[in-house]
């Protein structure tokens, strides 16, 4: 069996009414890298004070190597923490502030001395001794928490955004170190962003967030290549998302093509989602590739360029390419069928709807696509739209529509057959499905 | 836009001028001056006000008033410190109900609070009552005019001028630097010793100015709980003024408590900046 330095098990916490953390299960091993990444508000900043003790978790426990340490008190928890804003003390100098938990552990002056210094030494701060908090850089403050940290001994340091109030350049910088730091001293890191470039350039493993759930634990080139579902593949990196269905092993039907993708495992003509990659896109000449369309915008992003094409469906792809191109002109794009990655659909992303066509009522889901997350939260409206292609999943109607109000393609599974020729009034969200014929407010 | 800014400034320039340089003026002046027998101002340059302040007579009522204030001030931090940090650490709402009730007593007079200490403190007043009820004393103590009423009418009166500083800044204290320390492996009383209380340290140093500066020179108190028994710098300024008409005495007097006053301000205000390493 192998050994586990922390563990999370079962641990959920709750906020007066809120759920911080519901049913966490986490298994950090030695020496790993592990990142905590979501943006704020999803939990990520309280587990790690449930694990520095800082806060005592509603129900679930807390192991150490194998102990239970759920009720042990901070100061007698073999563990370290950076804080978000370094809380060095203002009263101390920066000999003083590093030696403080070596004092505190009564160690004999000339130890202390000597470890101080090989602490300062390797964060790059030689000399400073008798500084001022107050008087260092934002950057050598953050060096100086590390130390403080890094000087006990610790067995797992707890990062929770150390690098949040530097810089760009010097948060590259900084990251860098850190992780040299963590494999040269071989410690646990268990660090908290919400930068999702930061967690994948430093991490061994990174564990993506959402409203206090894990939604995928992986290693950084799997989170990115490997989605597990739309939240993911939307917060790590720019993504291209559509619906589709999934036909067979390795063969998905996406906008009228069968396309060929290295996934497999689900249902016969399960209705799913792709995800392919902007940089894995290719811009050819009009009449080849998977999909064609006219470029809507370029813009330069320095590495790359930004081009957005409208496909036929009226899809918006993203394409970052080295090369420029012309707004307004048509294009192909192709990709290889490696660059499809399928996941399972987030049942957060469908809305009730009602679709009114030619004077009948069809009750129905509304599937969103791009940039989702402001539909899902405005609740409800309605969209005039335009049937554009139509195939069937697991005995549903799909039809993929464009709304020019929003410019937008969203997907509609119902169990009546759309008729591609007429145009449809979308009724979505709360009050949707309310009894037919009822005015929807 | 500068013009402005000094019109703005005019308020305060003339009401420092008017209430506070002019009369420290005339006191510097008349503790200079020589006295007819009547009492009147002769403006003759001597020293014999001061001369006559180091008798051992009036010196031993500046040392009865330099204990009395640093005995008073040491219970009021003493008492006050840990109200300041219940108080600072309640929820929001219960410290600010707490703190409402701690001042609500200040909005009452003064005087009429320490006429109440009088009421409890007499001889049939509600302590020696209680005392006697409970059987533990047969005859009535004399607690009023004496020192320790004085004391306690001190440490009553001046205690949120102690609470008040210590509570802004505890209330005001980052719970990163605790929660760091704890990190660090200091237990809670190890993080008070090292952290909590250094880093209140300035709002020690004003609590205690605060506190010591009034005690010192307080005549209200010592006059209403002492009654007459104990002579403090105030009650012999008030005198010199009042009955005794020696306005050159009573200023030099003043002058002196003034210059006391002036040097603690600035030691205090010295430490207050580097105080905060003083306790490490």
């Amino acid at each position: 069996m192998e050994r586990y330095i922390l563990e999370l098990k079962d641990v959920s916490m709750k906020f007066e009414d809120a759920e911080a953390l519901s049913g966490i299960n986490l298994k950090i091993k030695h020496k790993e890298f592990v990142t905590l990444l979501g943006p704020s508000g999803c939990g990520k900043s309280t587990m790690l004070r449930i694990l520095g003790g800082f806060l005592y978790p509603t129900s679930g426990k807390v192991l150490f190597d194998g102990t239970d340490i759920t009720d042990v008190p901070p100061y007698q928890r073999k563990l370290n923490t950076v804080f978000q804003k370094y809380a060095l003390f203002p009263h101390l100098n920066i000999f003083d502030n590093i030696a403080f938990g070596l004092k505190i552990k009564k160690l004999p002056n000339d130890e202390i001395k000597q470890k101080v210094k090989a602490m300062l030494k390797l964060v790059n701060l030689e000399g400073y001794e008798r500084r001022r908090v107050q008087f260092l850089s934002g950057g050598q403050q953050q060096r100086v928490a590390i130390a403080r940290a890094l000087v006990n001994e610790p067995e797992v340091l707890l990062l929770d955004e150390p690098l949040g109030a530097l810089d760009l350049q010097l948060r590259k910088d900084m990251q860098l170190e850190l992780k040299r730091m963590q494999q040269r001293l071989g410690i646990t890191f268990l660090y908290v962003t919400h930068d999702q470039e930061e967690a994948l350039t430093m991490s061994d493993r990174i564990i993506v967030m959402k409203d206090g759930v894990i939604q995928q634990d992986d290693t950084p080139i799997k989170i990115y290549n490997e989605p597990i579902n739309h939240y993911v593949a939307d917060f790590i990196g720019e993504a291209n998302m559509l619906y589709g269905v999934m036909r067979e092993d390795y063969k998905v039907e996406c906008e009228g093509l069968i396309w060929k993708c290295p996934d497999k495992g689900f249902e016969k003509d399960e209705f799913i989602e792709l995800v392919i990659r902007p940089e894995d896109l290719e811009m050819v000449p009009e009449g080849q590739g998977k999909a064609q369309g006219i470029v809507e915008s370029v813009v330069f992003k320095g590495v790359h360029y930004e081009i957005v094409v409208r496909d036929d469906t009226g899809y918006d792809w993203i394409v970052q390419n080295t090369k420029n191109a012309q707004i307004g002109s048509r294009m192909g794009i192709d990709f290889s069928d490696d660059a499809i990655q399928i996941m399972r659909v987030s049942p957060e992303y469908r809305l009730p709807a009602v679709i009114e066509q030619a004077g009948r009522s069809i009750r129905g889901e509304l599937w969103i696509t791009q940039d989702s997350e402001d539909y899902v939260k405005s609740g409800s409206g309605s969209l005039n739209a335009v049937p554009k292609l139509h195939t069937e999943s697991q005995g549903k109607n799909i039809t993929t529509v464009f709304s020019e109000d929003i410019r937008r393609t969203w997907v509609l599974r119902t169990d009546e057959y759309i008729n591609l020729s007429d145009r449809l009034v979308i009724r979505y969200g709360a009050g949707a499905d309310s009894p037919d014929g009822q005015e929807v407010s | 836009m500068d013009k402005k800014k000094r019109l703005l400034a005019l308020p305060y320039i003339a009401w420092t001028v008017a209430f506070s340089i002019i009369p420290l003026i005339i006191i510097f002046v008349y503790s200079f001056c020589e006295r007819t027998p009547y009492g009147d101002i002769v403006f003759k340059f001597t020293y014999d006000n001061y001369v006559k302040f180091f008798q051992p007579i009036y010196l031993k009522v500046l040392w009865r008033s330099i204990v009395l204030a640093v005995a008073s001030t040491a219970g009021c931090l003493l008492i006050g410190y840990p109200m300041a940090w219940i108080i600072a650490r309640a929820k929001e709402k219960a410290r600010n109900f707490m703190v409402m009730l701690f001042v609500l007593p200040l909005w009452t007079n003064f005087l009429l609070r320490t006429y109440a200490w009088m009421g409890l403190l007499r001889e049939n007043g509600f302590f020696n009552q209680v005392l006697m009820s409970l059987r533990l004393i047969d005859e009535p103590l004399k607690l009023l005019y004496t020192e320790g009423a004085v004391f306690v009418g001190m440490v009553y009166n001046f205690l949120p001028f102690m609470v008040l500083p210590i509570y802004s800044v505890l209330v005001k204290m980052d719970q990163g630097h605790i929660d760091a320390a704890n990190d660090l492996g200091a237990d809670p009383r190890q993080t008070f010793i090292k952290v909590v209380l250094p880093l209140s340290f300035p709002g020690i140093v004003s609590g205690i100015i605060m506190v010591f500066m009034p005690a010192l020179s307080t005549f209200i108190i010592s006059d209403l709980l002492g009654g007459g028994q104990t002579m403090l710098l105030g009650n012999l300024i008030q005198n010199q003024f009042l009955s005794a008409r020696n306005w050159q005495f009573g200023s030099a007097i003043s002058s002196v408590m003034i210059v006391m006053v002036l040097i603690i301000t600035l030691v205090s205000s010295k430490y207050r900046s580097e105080g905060s390493e003083m306790l490490w």
